[in-house]
């Protein structure tokens, strides 16, 4: 289904360590009833916690304790490692469920216009979480020449209640 | 010397008197006439009447030692016996090992009533099943689901207002709340991005402060909400396990309701049908696990789980059956008591109450357990936990370790079961007596002894009885039918077998063994039914299948390598007559007995004694012939005799005082010098009086001599001389008796010392006369003459080693 030529339907998914992935990738699936079509997933990485490592009073408070440690530059780029693995292995995990494959791309965020890359036609379509309509870089994505559908994968909560309640 | 034995007055038994024939008998019974239900134990009335006694003795301790030979149809009758109080007694409870919940290591025993147990058992089964399938399924409804989301929305829905709130507080102080991998980062932000430290170093040094003054009370609130999480996620447990209580509760109750209204009487089923119902509620979260092993052998089936639920029938009892009936034949602790199983699984050994198993004491429960007391006695602990059972009136399941304290690891402890049951335990006479003397408990635990009798009296009414027993045992045994001579046959052989003319042994193994054997020969030759030609082969071919060592001793005779003389006369050698038994099989053989006489103290040596050749019956009856010497020949004069018998050749042990009557002739013959027909023989004890008693093996002894006089040569001379009380257990085979009837072969019958005597010097013995002196030319007058010249010889010897004592 990706091996696409250039009539193929491209189906960009972007992601990130906060979104809903099933969300995202059920519309994705949705959007690629054609045999032609073409997945890339797309990983936008978060700036924000380099960005607040980067401030020295910044902590990280425990999750499961409560406890409180140094939020630190090394710890910022620790998160940022498990995120994206993290993220991969459940689109890897997604995709051998659908019995699909997938191209995977790595975008920072100051480069989150190089999407426009991988946009060939108008018939292409770009799927995103709403939340990043509330990001900076979203002005630049807006001026894509594809569609662009935004999906409610609610973010920090929403994940949340894989991570808090056990069922 | 058939005319020398005649001089003596001493007259032989008449022919009709060596063999008791039994005349032909015809029982033909009708094909459709049932034998009397206990023909088949003839003459074991007192046996009878104390299993039955035995058997319907309700109270403790009334348990039954059958004791008697082995093959005397013990088991049988004992069966039999049992059978209609046990028709009457009627099925016993059923009894069943369950899950013990509160403690699962003491499986609970459940009583049920007879045919009850299965039906238990099956049903629990099924409801198994049913619980297998309906669990899950409700598990898996849309209902649960849906309430199963809704308390996790509701959950979320707290959890959410503890985020989102404080979110909002964060964002309105312009704050963003971060989650990370394992928790959350507060950082300030502008236009909805975090600000790094550059830009954070551009801000007013006051609006600095502000930041972290607002980061700072936003982490104490951030992690205060956190404490509460615990709390939100116990609470939510608690009600999604309320609300999986609730659907295993009616998932179950339903399934339950129809059991327990099958169960209804039941009170003990019922109650632990509640119990059964509590456990599932309480662990239905368990039976619907689906969780992937780490490795694939620790598969986790969550089904098994419901395995405590089965239900274990260790006794199962038809309803309208009878009591049971068991004979344990290998009565071993295991089997006996009954065992608790293990499995090997990754290496461990494990049980549960489903693998305790019953032995035959809980199988016979309410009924009649028969064992073998030999095989109980010789099996480790069978005994002493078979005395434990019969006193605490329960079975403890456990293992032999266990019950010495032995075993190491955890295992069972099954809750006893109640025993009523009535032991039959068959042994031998031995055993019995041996039991009694040195094990105390037992006159208390087995109070009722059936003692077997070995035979029955040859009355008129009882051949006519045996007659009918060996037509049933041969209808039974599908064996060609017996013509009348046949049985005649059959019946004089077990009069010989009795030892007796005038009783019949009841020994039915080897009864049967006759009758398979003589069918065998009779088919062998083609007929369609056994003729006293086939009973005769029968005991023909069984005796030379078993009389090698006969042969070999007649052939020693024969060969005069054991010194046996059957003609001319000898002074102090008699023949004497001896039996070997080799269990099964026993022969009689002439043995010489030689005596010698001199002068001393008047003992008697008994050389087997000495040499410790002689047993206990033996030494007494040698030591009686010094008695009966000084009484018959010494009354006034102190007896000056020094005499010694012997078995010449003898080099095994000697038993028995039939040899006695001959040894004291030996020694008259060496005291008073008058020379024994050694064409004799001669067997039976005697007395202090002179008297001559009867001994045992009549019929072998008599057969003994007449196998080396025959291969000798008969020519009329050669006897026996026997007691006369031994007559009546004369039953000789048929060559004997028509060697009697040809004259080439005689047997007499003997009273006294004097008669005996008589018949082997062929002097006669003599009475004292008024004056009370043996009359001349006697054989007592001589020997009484000896001993008067041996007691003066013993004086003067006495005096001159005074004279030389007073000289010196």
């Amino acid at each position: 289904m990706t091996k696409g030529t250039n009539n193929t339907r491209r189906v960009m998914l972007a992601v990130t360590d906060a979104s809903s992935l099933q969300a995202l990738w059920r519309v994705a699936m949705e959007s690629l009833t054609s045999d032609r079509g073409e997945l890339i997933a797309v990983f936008v990485r978060d700036d924000r916690w380099r960005r607040a490592a980067s401030l020295s009073f910044t902590q990280e408070i425990s999750r499961a304790s409560g406890g409180s440690m140094k939020f630190t530059l090394r710890r910022a780029e620790e998160v940022d490692r498990d995120a994206l693995a993290h993220t991969q292995g459940r689109l890897q995990k997604l995709a051998a469920d659908s019995q699909i494959e997938f191209a995977f791309e790595i975008l920072a965020e100051n480069e989150a216009m190089r999407i426009h890359e991988f946009v060939r036609s108008e018939s292409d379509l770009l799927i995103a979480p709403s939340f990043f309509k509330r990001r900076p870089f979203y002005g630049e994505l807006a001026r894509l020449k594809c569609r662009i559908l935004l999906v409610d994968a609610s973010n920090v909560t929403t994940e949340s209640e894989d991570l808090w309640i056990k069922g | 010397m058939t005319g020398v034995v005649e001089q003596t007055r001493i007259q032989p038994v008449p022919v009709s008197e060596l063999r008791k024939v039994c005349p032909p008998l015809s029982i033909e019974p009708d094909p459709g006439e049932m034998a009397p239900p206990m023909s088949t134990y003839l003459g074991q009335e007192r046996a009878i009447n104390a299993i039955r006694f035995g058997i319907q003795m309700e109270h403790d301790g009334y348990n039954v030692f059958v004791l008697g030979p082995l093959g005397s149809a013990r088991h049988g009758l004992v069966e039999k016996l049992a059978k209609e109080p046990a028709r009457i007694k009627g099925a016993p409870d059923d009894w069943c090992y369950i899950n013990n919940f509160s403690d699962p290591e003491r499986p609970r025993a459940l009583r049920l009533p007879a045919g009850e147990g299965s039906r238990f058992r099956d049903n629990m089964q099924a409801l198994i099943e049913e619980i297998r399938i309906a669990i899950p399924a409700a598990f898996e409804s849309d209902d649960y689901g849906n309430q199963l989301k809704t308390l996790v929305a509701e959950t979320q829905k707290e959890l959410d207002g503890l985020w989102s709130s404080l979110q909002e507080q964060a964002a309105s102080e312009g704050i963003a709340l971060l989650q990370t991998p394992t928790g959350y980062v507060l950082a300030p932000v502008r236009d909805d991005e975090v600000i790094d430290d550059k830009e954070f170093e551009k801000l007013p040094e006051e609006k600095r402060k502000e930041i972290q003054d607002s980061i700072r009370r936003l982490s104490e609130e951030l992690k205060a909400r956190i404490e509460t999480i615990p709390k939100l996620h116990k609470n939510h447990h608690e009600r999604v396990r309320t609300l999986d209580r609730e659907v295993t509760a009616h998932a179950v109750s339903v399934l339950l309701e129809d059991l327990k209204q099958k169960c209804q009487g039941l009170t003990a089923v019922l109650d632990y049908l509640e119990e059964v119902e509590r456990d599932i509620i309480e662990n239905g979260q368990e039976f619907r696990r689906t969780e992937q092993p780490s490795l694939p052998f620790l598969s986790f089936d969550s089904t098994a789980l419901l395995t405590k639920y089965e239900v274990n029938l260790i006794v199962s009892n038809e309803s309208d059956a009878a009591a049971p009936i068991i004979y344990e034949p290998n009565p071993s602790y295991p089997n006996l008591i009954g065992k608790i199983e293990h499995r090997a699984e990754m290496g461990a050994l494990l049980t549960d109450f489903r693998m305790v198993r019953s032995g035959a004491l809980l199988q016979a429960n309410g009924g009649y357990l028969i064992l073998d007391a030999h095989r109980v006695l010789g099996r480790p602990f069978v005994w002493e936990a078979l005395k434990q059972a019969i006193l605490t009136k329960q079975v403890c399941i456990e293992s032999p370790a266990e019950t010495l304290g032995f075993a190491s690891t955890t295992t069972l402890k099954p809750e006893p079961i109640p025993l009523d049951l009535k032991i039959l335990l068959i042994g031998e006479r031995w055993l019995y007596y041996l039991l009694c003397v040195y094990e105390k408990e037992f006159n208390s635990l087995f109070k009722v002894a059936a003692d077997f009798d070995d035979d029955v009296e040859r009355s008129t009414d009882n051949v006519e009885a045996y007659a009918r027993l060996i037509a049933e045992r041969v209808r039974e045994s599908k064996l060609l039918p017996l013509g009348a001579a046949a049985i005649a046959r059959v019946i004089e052989q077990r009069a010989r077998h009795a030892d007796d003319s005038e009783r019949l042994s009841v020994h039915m193994r080897s009864l049967d063994d006759l009758l398979e054997q003589a069918d065998y020969w009779a088919r062998s030759r083609g007929a369609d039914q056994v003729a006293i030609e086939d009973i005769t082969e029968a005991i023909q071919q069984r005796d030379n299948r078993q009389d090698r060592i006969q042969k070999k001793v007649v052939d020693a005779i024969k060969r005069e390598t054991l010194l046996i003389d059957t003609t001319g006369e000898c002074v102090g050698q008699v023949n004497g007559l001896s039996v070997t038994d080799l269990g099964e099989y026993r022969f009689g053989h002439p043995v010489r007995i030689t005596a010698t006489t001199r002068v001393g103290k008047g003992d008697v040596v008994d050389i087997e004694r000495e040499v410790k050749l002689g047993g206990a019956i033996h030494s007494k009856g040698v030591m009686i012939l010094s008695a009966a010497l000084a009484a018959r020949y010494a009354p006034d004069v102190p007896l000056s005799l020094h005499g010694t018998v012997v078995f010449e050749q003898s080099y095994g042990g000697v038993e028995g005082d039939s040899a006695s009557v001959g040894e004291l002739c030996a020694l008259l013959s060496s005291i008073s010098g008058v020379p024994i027909r050694q064409n004799l023989a001669i067997t039976g004890s005697v007395n202090q009086l002179g008297r001559v008693q009867a001994v045992g093996g009549i019929n072998e002894k008599i057969e003994g001599f007449f196998a080396v006089c025959k291969v000798r040569g008969l020519d009329g001379s050669h006897a026996v001389i026997i007691p006369r009380d031994n007559v009546k257990h004369l039953m000789l085979k048929e060559a004997v008796v028509e060697a009697v009837q040809n004259k080439m072969f005689n047997v007499y019958a003997v009273q006294t010392v004097d008669e005996a005597a008589t018949a082997l010097t062929g002097m006669t013995a003599g009475e004292r006369d008024k004056d009370g002196d043996f009359p001349a030319d006697t054989l007592n007058r001589l020997v009484e003459d000896k001993l008067i010249q041996f007691a003066c010889k013993r004086q003067s010897f006495s005096e001159g080693a005074s004279d030389d004592k007073g000289h010196k």
